[in-house]
């Protein structure tokens, strides 16, 4: 790393006093080569950061963003946009129901609430069970692609096989990479495999996905946390699986950090 | 029709406006959509508007002849909702803490930026699963702010200096690797 990239670094990273700050930032100016390295370095700091956005400069005259703008103050540009918006009055118009079928909707609500209200009355413990917690709080078309873009075919097979619920099919997929790599662990592939057993119904084969997952040295071990006690809820294993939530609670990685605590009222306020 | 024909007609469709087409993306992807935006301190007409605006943007970006998708058309559009809803997070920030910024500008050209920085980002995740897994898991932890303690502990270095340094390296590789791409250089010049 040369001089230049360890003052970037100290720049960026807030390390320099006020002084060395001027300093800096007049040798940037006066040096196009050093401008342009502090600026890569700068948008990476953005980039890469989950939680943030690199944004670009309002009026920029890059070609590229002229292109754009220019297509779609074209004719063509324009009838897309149309069609696009069109869609989504069709979508809003279609899902809220013609007349007759309200009222018919309306008439068999009434009979659903009757009907819920009596097995409320007979199931005035368990008004929300351990199942429809986990139902709501598993959320699986947030975990993160398999494949992103260039990569392993097997597991873009699997990927797919798992969006369209054929859990089965795309598990077996999945235990012959793990079998054909077995000294890299890949937590992805450990998650959809522990995810998949779930579904299954299969807690105890998930639950040695997720610890295995736990132990591992990788970026996302301490994601194990939570889909274990999305485990033990479903085994209404209760207790463990507070502890669980609790210890994502208490831990710096604000992953669904929200989620845990809800989640533990939620379980409270069942008894 | 197989899921690569059904994945081309569903682009094609955006790239001609044709609006069957369209409908069949909006019912599968609203959902979803809806789903991580409230996730995510969002109301429905934010889905809404993520989802125009998206759409919109993928069908600019797909009118280049050398445009293509690698994954699903279903993934890769959703991570464009995802960083368009990131977008708008980060906008609606900045005119918080610098309220001199006055929204007045034309969707258009609100929608060509994002397709711009759309690209810049696609081309920097390329780039940084380029270099070896080792590098990209530390930068990851660093590029999300997770403390140098927790990363040495993560992922088993003796101490944080020896993070520190591998940190230094690992970002001079990805920086390297970034800018000695054609496509970066393409962005970059006026």
């Amino acid at each position: 790393m040369s001089d230049l990239e360890k003052e970037i670094d100290a720049y960026l990273n807030g390390e320099m006093t006020p002084e060395m700050r001027k300093v800096f930032e007049d040798k940037i100016l006066n040096d196009t080569e050093a401008k342009k390295e502090f600026e890569l370095y700068r948008e990476m700091n953005t980039v890469f950061d989950d939680t943030d956005w690199e944004l670009t400069e309002e009026a920029s005259q890059h070609p590229k963003i002229k292109q754009s703008e220019a297509f779609l103050k074209s004719e063509k540009g324009k009838a897309i946009a149309k069609s696009i918006q069109n869609v989504e009055n069709d979508y809003f118009d279609t899902t809220s129901q013609p007349r007759k079928k309200q009222i018919l909707l309306y008439v068999g609500s009434i009979a659903a609430v009757l009907i819920i209200g009596l097995f409320i009355f007979f199931q005035s413990k368990y008004i929300i069970n351990n199942q429809s917690l986990y139902a709501e709080y598993k959320d699986w078309e947030e975990l993160p692609s398999l494949t992103l873009r260039s990569g392993d075919t097997d597991l873009a097979k699997a990927e797919k096989l798992f969006t369209q619920k054929q859990y089965q099919k795309s598990l077996l997929i999945l235990e012959k990479h793990q079998s054909a790599n077995d000294y890299t662990i890949n937590p992805q592939v450990l998650i959809y495999m522990g995810v998949i057993q779930l579904e299954l119904n299969n807690a105890e084969a998930a639950q040695k996905n997720f610890q295995k997952l736990l132990q591992s040295n990788s970026l996302d071990a301490y994601k194990a946390h939570w889909y274990l006690a999305l485990c033990y809820l479903k085994s209404k294993k209760i207790k463990k699986a507070k502890k669980e939530l609790e210890i994502m609670i208490k831990d710096t990685i604000s992953f669904k950090d929200e989620n845990a605590q809800e989640l533990i009222k939620k379980i409270n306020n069942q008894k | 029709m197989t899921t690569q024909k059904h994945d081309d007609y569903l682009l094609k469709s955006l790239i001609t406006g044709d609006e069957s087409g369209i409908k069949k993306i909006y019912a599968k992807m609203y959902p979803k959509v809806l789903a991580y935006v409230s996730k995510h301190d969002g109301v429905e007409d934010d889905a809404k508007d993520v989802m125009q605006k998206s759409l919109l943007q993928l069908s600019v970006r797909a009118q280049a002849k050398d445009f293509s998708i690698t994954s699903s058309f279903e993934g890769y559009l959703f991570t464009i909702c995802k960083n368009v809803w990131r977008r708008e997070a980060k906008l609606s920030k900045s005119r918080v803490t610098n309220p001199k910024v006055i929204d007045l500008i034309h969707e258009e050209r609100e929608i060509a930026l994002a397709a711009y920085e759309q690209e810049k980002w696609e081309l920097f995740q390329e780039k940084l699963h380029e270099i070896s897994e080792n590098c990209r898991k530390v930068l990851q932890f660093f590029f999300n702010k997770i403390p140098y303690a927790k990363i040495a502990n993560e992922l088993g270095y003796a101490t944080e200096n020896t993070v520190r340094q591998r940190i230094f390296k690992c970002k001079s590789k990805l920086k390297e690797a970034i800018h000695s791409d054609s496509r970066y250089k393409e962005l970059k010049e006026l």
